[in-house]
């Protein structure tokens, strides 16, 4: 495998299923604020896997939720709107990603990698009172291009894989070495072609580079949010390494100490409820 | 709390400019947390996360 030769193992790529059409309209639901909770319930409740999956994580102890949650109209009233769609978004990109085999590639870890960045992502948000859900959403994709690469075309990613342990260098350089592209840029393409907003696009696209903005952006929190995973060790990989974090992105949140430590403390204490209430 | 984009460090324990070797073949034996930033220390960076991440698990450990 050489960049030379990777474009036409990418080209794999596009034959990723579409997502259900149900997670389209809710994102698309999403942004309007004349959506019906009711058409959203009946549309959810026709795809019974999709809804099984929602009421189960409903009913677990992370959201706290007392008594039974038996119906998605009872799960979005009593959860809100924005997290069953969070939930339906993580079955709804599992159901469509064929199950990875690529040596070297550990799915398990990469939810959990993906789930600590969402968490971490959300909690910067609520901090500066940003949209918490965009950027739970967008950090829980951030990484999409290396789901999407390690079940369409796993010679790449595991190419990549040996170059990054051979070198120790991070997988991005390995990445660009050996694809002529990267995660990112893959991932903000499927992501793009399964109609997410043009803000968690960018977020994907764009979290190992922040571009400079005047204020803080979801690209800066779900950068920051990577880092801060990483440096938390939460995906129980022992190549683990923190990349890179832009200081631009970090001053533009005005983040305190104290600020700063709460999110890792938060982001810690919920990875494994949340794992486990998704079943990832 | 601001940080600087570029500063210079070198790894606990380790002689300035061997870092490299030293986090790379001996990771069991080191700090975990700065094999974590090997890559910062490496390039005699301060990775910003990494006193934060020293508070916080010496604020845990306390």
């Amino acid at each position: 495998m050489t960049a030379a030769s990777a474009p036409m193992s990418l080209e794999k790529l596009r034959e990723l299923p579409s997502l259900p059409q149900v997670i389209i309209d809710l994102q698309s639901a999403m942004s309007r604020e004349d959506v019906s909770i009711d058409v959203i319930a009946d549309t959810v409740s026709l795809d019974q896997a999709l809804a099984a999956k929602a009421l189960r994580v409903a009913n677990c102890s992370f959201y706290g939720v007392p008594g039974r949650v038996v119906s998605i109209r009872q799960a979005i009233g009593m959860l809100g709107l924005r997290s069953v769609s969070t939930v339906l978004t993580i079955a709804a990109v599992s159901q469509s990603v064929p199950r990875p085999s690529c040596p070297g590639f550990d799915l398990e870890r990469y939810w959990r990698h993906s789930v600590a960045v969402a968490l971490c992502a959300r909690n910067i948000a609520r901090t500066l009172r940003l949209d918490a859900d965009v950027a739970f959403t967008a950090g829980l994709l951030h990484d999409l291009g290396r789901l999407a690469l390690a079940s369409q075309a796993p010679a790449c990613l595991s190419e990549s894989l040996r170059r990054r342990d051979e070198l120790d260098c991070t997988m991005l350089e390995a990445e660009r070495a050996t694809l002529g592209t990267d995660h990112a840029v893959l991932g903000a393409q499927v992501a793009a072609r399964w109609h997410f907003g043009p803000a968690i696009v960018e977020a994907i696209r764009l979290h190992h580079g922040p571009p400079t903005t005047p204020q803080v952006t979801v690209v800066d929190i779900v950068h920051i949010a990577d880092s801060i995973a990483h440096a938390l060790d939460l995906a129980g990989d022992p190549n683990e390494m923190v990349p890179p974090l832009d200081a631009n992105a970090w001053n533009r949140t005005g983040l305190s100490e104290g600020q700063a430590l709460l999110l890792l403390q938060d982001t810690e204490s919920e990875v494994d409820g949340l794992c486990e209430a998704l079943a990832v | 709390m601001m940080i600087d984009e570029v500063a210079t460090c070198t790894p606990s324990g380790n002689t300035p400019g061997s870092g490299t070797v030293l986090l790379r073949d001996t990771p069991a034996q080191g700090d975990r947390l700065e094999w974590l930033f090997r890559e910062a220390l490496r390039r005699q960076h301060v990775h910003p996360l990494m006193e934060l991440l020293r508070r916080y698990r010496s604020q845990e450990g306390a």
